[in-house]
């Protein structure tokens, strides 16, 4: 079965999917942080240009969460990048992230429910950000490790 | 039932017909991260795959991959 994609190209390709996934991965750790620390700027600094850049940096928080479980999940590009390698490397990853995701669940259940700490509204959004930022980051990393232990010695 | 660990001959078989792992990428119609997975035994082929190398190598499938004793 040919394929017109180079073996070079495809190489390119699938070292460029491996790049912007950790890229993602990297900003949405950067806006998780950015955000937990503007709040609690917003709360001592309270303006309504304040609340915008926190609301501007919350919308692409979760914009860049979704684009990379889409990145991750999806398949994207040509066939040859989402062969059966690959195929598998999504499944292990989607695999491990659910139960680091269920994980991180249970511990912020646990840690709301233990009521050691004075939650409010904020630690609530704090909570929910870093949850969804484990669900998305890990399996993105267990992806990305996974196709470059591929690729090594290819 | 017991773990089954696969052997594989793909490397040496690839390199007596003198194709490189993209060469025989090409042919089976998958990536060459694929080819080296399988050829260093970190990724076990699905059946239809197992049969592609096998075809693309003008091979049995037995030739190629056996249950490690």
């Amino acid at each position: 079965m040919a394929h017109s994609i180079s073996s070079l190209d495809e190489d390119q390709m699938s070292r460029k999917r491996r790049y912007t996934i950790v890229m993602l991965a990297v900003v949405v750790i950067v806006l998780n942080n950015t955000i937990q620390i503007s709040t609690e700027a917003a709360a001592v600094f309270a303006s309504a240009p304040m609340q915008r850049v926190l609301t501007g940096t919350e919308l692409v928080f979760w914009i860049a969460t979704l684009y990379l479980v889409w990145f991750v999940a999806g398949r994207r590009g040509p066939a040859i990048l989402n062969d059966e390698l690959t195929t598998a490397h999504r499944s292990v990853a989607l695999r491990i992230g659910y139960w680091c995701f269920l994980a991180a669940v249970a511990l912020a259940y646990a840690w709301v429910r233990s009521g050691r700490h004075a939650f409010g509204i904020v630690q609530f959004e704090h909570l929910l950000i870093t949850v969804a930022s484990i669900g998305a980051v890990i399996p993105a990393m267990v992806f990305a490790f996974l196709e470059r232990r591929a690729e090594q010695g290819a | 039932m017991p773990e089954a660990h696969l052997n594989n001959r793909l490397k040496e078989i690839r390199a007596e017909l003198g194709l490189t792992q993209a060469e025989l990428a090409a042919r089976v119609g998958v990536s060459r991260k694929t080819i080296n997975t399988v050829e260093n035994g970190v990724f076990v082929p699905s059946t239809i795959l197992a049969l592609r190398l096998a075809a693309a190598l003008k091979r049995k499938v037995e030739d190629i991959f056996a249950l490690k004793e």
